[in-house]
């Protein structure tokens, strides 16, 4: 419920995703609150570029959700072209898409799970659905000992080849990224009503061995087997139907990486644009360091859901 | 314009390349495919089998046969593949049609870069 608040910035996450997950809600950053808001555009390019013209100049930020627009990889940044159209669209509002705040923040998370989180990551089996939108919890992930598997091939193009290590992952995306990137968004990630379907079981044998599953919740959500029992997930944007759905599906812990805002995690481009709002000031004069400051003053901890005994249930 | 005889040995060396890489061996594996390469301005067709992880030249396969079916003129469908241009490019700009599942043509674009990519 938005309250009205005259000096409340107000952010908007504009998404290719379904509008049937738009939410709006209150945000306290500091000693701030910020007004959030998500307004779904069911896939259509097109209308996120009208929605993103038309808040330019009446939203203090716009995340960008549905797609990642930069995409770092071990130094190097990939751009995907839809997402760079996108982020035109607006000349005097911010717009961010997440990837700033997503390698700080997702790292940290990871570093506070494995220090504090109540099931172990090291030497744990993890399936990490995609990790060229997250390479820094890859990086993390490996860090904290987990035997991590690399999904992107499989879940995103539907190719059996387990990617087993961070090297391989980085030669792959050297000779792939920089033109799959150039492919329309659709082709690359469920957007729209793809958000929506049923799931379809996909490998179903990398979800049966990990004990962990990370990264981007509509790929885990896309291909999810009918039981996870004991099973951790760390994501974000998940609703409440969400956590019904992975606990029904024997899930023991859902950590997801943003606060929880009107019941559903935040997309990281909503947090990202958030932050920016209250700090007042341009994405490019934003680096990792002033996120890092934001993340300490904030007290940063990942959200940890016990889903054990809440199926049927909303959380 | 890229002859029909030049453009079998542009597959041919296509198909070695393919062969050599352990990577597409691995990633091919229950992708059993054939693709219809037409080239609309020379009027030659040729195609490419993939199975059991391994590629080969094929001769012009009859349409019912083909799971994929590339299109353009003869030098763009030469320099894919050559690896001089990513199908990516023409596949935009509407140079190259490609008729085929959305899945199999994202298979096709990875297992080229593979290839070629970097």
């Amino acid at each position: 419920m938005v309250h009205a608040m005259g000096d409340a910035p107000r952010v908007v996450s504009v998404s290719l995703g379904s509008r049937r997950r738009d939410y709006q809600g209150m945000l306290r950053l500091l000693d701030r609150v910020v007004r959030i808001e998500r307004q779904g555009c069911d896939g259509d390019v097109e209308e996120a570029e009208r929605r993103i013209a038309a808040l330019d100049g009446n939203a203090d930020a716009i995340g960008l959700g549905g797609l990642d627009v930069y995409l770092y990889i071990a130094g190097d940044r990939y751009v995907v072209a839809d997402g760079e159209r996108l982020m035109r669209a607006a000349t005097r509002t911010p717009v961010v898409d997440g990837s700033g705040l997503k390698a700080t923040l997702e790292p940290a998370a990871i570093r506070w799970l494995a220090a504090h989180g109540p099931f172990p990551l090291e030497a744990a089996p993890v399936l990490m659905v995609s990790a060229l939108d997250r390479y820094g919890m890859a990086v993390a992930l490996e860090a904290a000992g987990g035997r991590v598997v690399y999904g992107d091939l499989m879940f995103g193009a539907g190719i059996p080849y387990p990617i087993t290590s961070l090297e391989d992952l980085r030669r792959i995306a050297r000779k792939l990224a920089r033109e799959i990137t150039r492919l329309p968004v659709r082709l690359l990630y469920p957007t729209g009503q793809a958000q929506e379907q049923p799931s379809q079981e996909r490998f179903p044998e990398q979800y049966a061995q990990a004990d962990v599953i990370a990264g981007d919740f509509h790929l885990i959500r896309r291909y999810l087997p009918a039981r996870l029992d004991g099973k951790a997930i760390v994501t974000n944007t998940t609703t409440r139907a969400d956590r019904d759905d992975l606990a029904a599906r024997g899930v023991r812990w859902l950590c997801t990486t943003t606060p929880i805002v009107d019941g559903r995690s935040l997309g990281t481009n909503a947090l990202e644009a958030a932050m920016l709002a209250v700090l007042g000031r341009q994405p490019q004069t934003v680096g990792p360091e002033d996120f890092e400051s934001l993340l300490r003053a904030l007290d940063y901890r990942p959200e940890v859901l016990d889903l054990a005994g809440a199926a049927g249930g909303s959380g | 314009m890229v002859a029909a005889d030049a453009m079998q040995g542009v597959l041919e060396r296509f198909a070695e390349r393919f062969n050599a890489s352990p990577d597409l061996a691995r990633m091919t594996q229950g992708w059993d495919r054939t693709l219809r390469i037409v080239a609309l301005d020379a009027g030659w067709v040729h195609g490419l089998r993939v199975e059991a992880g391994r590629a080969a030249w094929v001769a012009a396969p009859d349409p019912s046969q083909a799971e994929i079916a590339l299109q353009g003129d003869a030098d763009t469908l030469a320099a894919i593949f050559r690896g001089e241009l990513s199908p990516t490019e023409p596949y935009l700009d509407g140079t190259l049609l490609v008729r085929s599942s959305e899945e199999d043509m994202m298979k096709l674009d990875v297992f080229t870069l593979m290839v070629w990519g970097e």
